[in-house]
């Protein structure tokens, strides 16, 4: 049984919940993040203090070897795991679910089956407000941008998983929000489909300039789509590195050949090559320190 | 709802080349299935037919299929199956009826308080493994022998399947789902509302199909014990007449209400749930 260490306290007191004027700081920081899980008395630390910036319009992929954090990173940006130590601050408030300035595209299994595809797509929609012949627009809006007009009343259980991708995303960017978290949201698809995907990711971001917070384990899928790319070291999670990625955009399957692409994918496989090498090494598995 | 009929799949199939690929076995295809059925239904009647005529040779211990339906057309034309059948209706309906929304109620409760299905669940699964039918002659007892006490067997047979499949269902809920849904700002009620409700829909279509089942046998028996009217008293009537052929043909009217019923809520299903069908 996992339990939050600690529960965040209620928000609004907190004189940094007050908006700051635009300009003055960076879409998302996260200032000296850790979470940590009480397992049966002992404290199991999954983040220890990691602190990023993302800039606004910004392409930040985060990748590590697996059970470096980047799922816990990315659950405790959107508010739904609480940190124990350290904040995390989108647009200069603490990051909530109900702010509604941010939305996730999760791995996959994540759309209601009961729902047609319009109707996942308006699922933001509807939880923040009542169903309306704008959200509707709006929602198809979003099913054209990612190219499945035509497919609104199919349900999830008739489409590719590459389409159920491509709703997810749809769902994600119908409540406008001004981060888009993504959660190896590509994982589960073959080989080719993942590429198309990944290109066609790529448009929609030129097309609507969100900043993409983006998670994968997928070295090329990280330098193809990022800025910036993450990499994380495990037991406890932490940032190993951060590196820029100098590819002139736009991108395409083709950049994947060139030389500079190859370099910075042998250069972070070197970084988590390591990592998981380091933490097979028993006693250093896991770091445990007994309860707060 | 592939949407691909059979004739469509047979045209895709003689359009391929005939020899790469594993041969189609014969006699698999939809058409078939629906042949076997009425060969398989009518070697029953034949095998019923024969039984009754040739082998028993008596219409005191068992009447043949000609006879039951012929008896059925009798007990239409002098209005008695008529009567039945409305006292009978009426019991079921009621019975399920209030099973059902008690048992959605009660599995709502179970589904969401842990506290309250520590304490009910043993109850209920007391009760489940319990024959119900086996509480009649009590009922006899409290409510004499009219309709009440029929309709209150049928509630506790529909009740328990229903209340039972909700709760499965709202905790059955996909961690996903529920995820997916806090991640998009939705409250306690709307993951309810919105998540965990409809997830259990599927479950409670499967109590119902169980829930109409038992409410039918809860009919029969609730009539068999102390009535005066219904087709479960028909039945045992006809049987102190030695009047085989209604009896049967009183069995025959249940199976295929039975059947409607159950044909009836399938298309319902598909009406409200059409997500269900196709998915396995």
């Amino acid at each position: 049984m996992l339990r939050p260490f600690r529960r965040r306290p209620a928000g609004g007191q907190n004189p940094i919940d007050a908006p700051l004027p635009p300009g003055t700081s960076p879409l998302l920081e996260i200032d000296g993040l850790s979470v940590g899980y009480e397992v049966g008395g002992a404290f199991t630390t999954v983040l220890d203090g990691v602190s990023l910036t993302v800039e606004d319009g910004e392409f930040v992929c985060v990748v590590g070897a697996s059970g470096c954090g980047k799922t816990t990173l990315l659950k405790t940006i959107d508010g739904l795991i609480a940190p124990s130590a350290g904040e995390v601050r989108v647009s200069g408030r603490t990051a909530h679910p109900r702010h509604g300035d941010m939305a996730v595209v999760f791995q996959q299994d994540s759309l209601y089956p009961w729902r047609t595809v319009l109707a996942n797509v308006r699922f933001g929609l509807d939880v923040r407000g009542r169903r309306s012949a704008e959200t509707d627009a709006r929602s198809r809006e979003c099913i054209e941008l990612v190219g499945l007009r035509g497919f609104e009343n199919h349900y999830p259980h008739q489409l590719s998983g590459g389409m159920r991708q491509r709703v997810n995303l749809a769902r994600a960017l119908a409540v406008d929000p001004t981060l888009l978290l993504m959660d190896e949201p590509f994982a589960a698809l073959d080989a080719q489909t993942r590429e198309v995907m990944q290109t066609e990711l790529l448009d929609i971001w030129t097309k609507q300039r969100k900043t993409v917070v983006f998670i994968t384990h997928q070295l090329d899928e990280a330098v193809l789509l990022a800025d910036r790319v993450i990499v994380m070291a495990a037991h406890p999670g932490r940032i190993r590195e951060e590196i820029r990625i100098d590819i002139p955009r736009p991108r395409d399957l083709h950049t994947k050949r060139g030389e500079r692409f190859t370099a910075y994918v042998d250069h972070i496989w070197n970084l988590i090559e390591e990592e998981v090498r380091r933490s097979l090494i028993p006693g250093t598995a896991q770091e445990t320190r007994t309860g707060a | 709802m592939s949407g691909v009929t059979s004739r469509e799949r047979r045209a895709r199939h003689t359009t391929m080349p005939p020899a790469p690929g594993p041969r189609r076995r014969r006699g698999s295809g939809r058409r078939w299935r629906g042949y076997r059925a009425v060969v398989s239904f009518a070697g029953f009647l034949v095998v019923w037919h024969v039984a009754a005529e040739y082998l028993v040779a008596n219409p005191l211990f068992l009447a043949g299929p000609i006879s039951t339906v012929q008896a059925v057309g009798t007990m239409w034309a002098d209005g008695t199956l008529q009567q039945d059948l409305l006292v009978s209706a009426d019991e079921f309906l009621k019975g399920f009826g209030a099973g059902l929304v008690a048992g959605v109620l009660l599995g709502l409760l179970l589904g969401t308080s842990r506290r309250a299905k520590d304490y009910i669940d043993p109850l209920i699964n007391g009760l489940y493994a319990t024959p119900l039918v086996a509480l009649a002659p009590l009922f006899i007892l409290w409510f004499g022998i009219g309709e009440t006490k029929t309709v209150l067997l049928v509630f506790m047979l529909v009740v328990l399947p229903i209340a039972i499949n909700t709760d499965a269902g709202i905790r059955a809920t996909d961690p996903q789902h529920l995820e997916a849904a806090r991640s998009f700002g939705a409250s306690r009620l709307q993951l309810f509302t919105m998540v965990r409700f409809p997830t259990s829909v599927s479950f409670l279509v499967a109590g119902i199909r169980m829930g109409i089942g038992r409410g039918l046998i809860g009919v029969v028996v609730g009539e068999l014990f102390g009535s005066q009217s219904g087709l479960g008293y028909r039945i045992l009537v006809s049987s102190q007449y030695f009047q085989t052929d209604v009896l049967l043909a009183g069995v025959l009217i249940f199976s295929v209400t039975g059947v409607l019923l159950v044909k009836i809520f399938e298309w319902l299903e598909r009406r409200v749930a059409p997500w269900q069908s196709g998915q396995g």
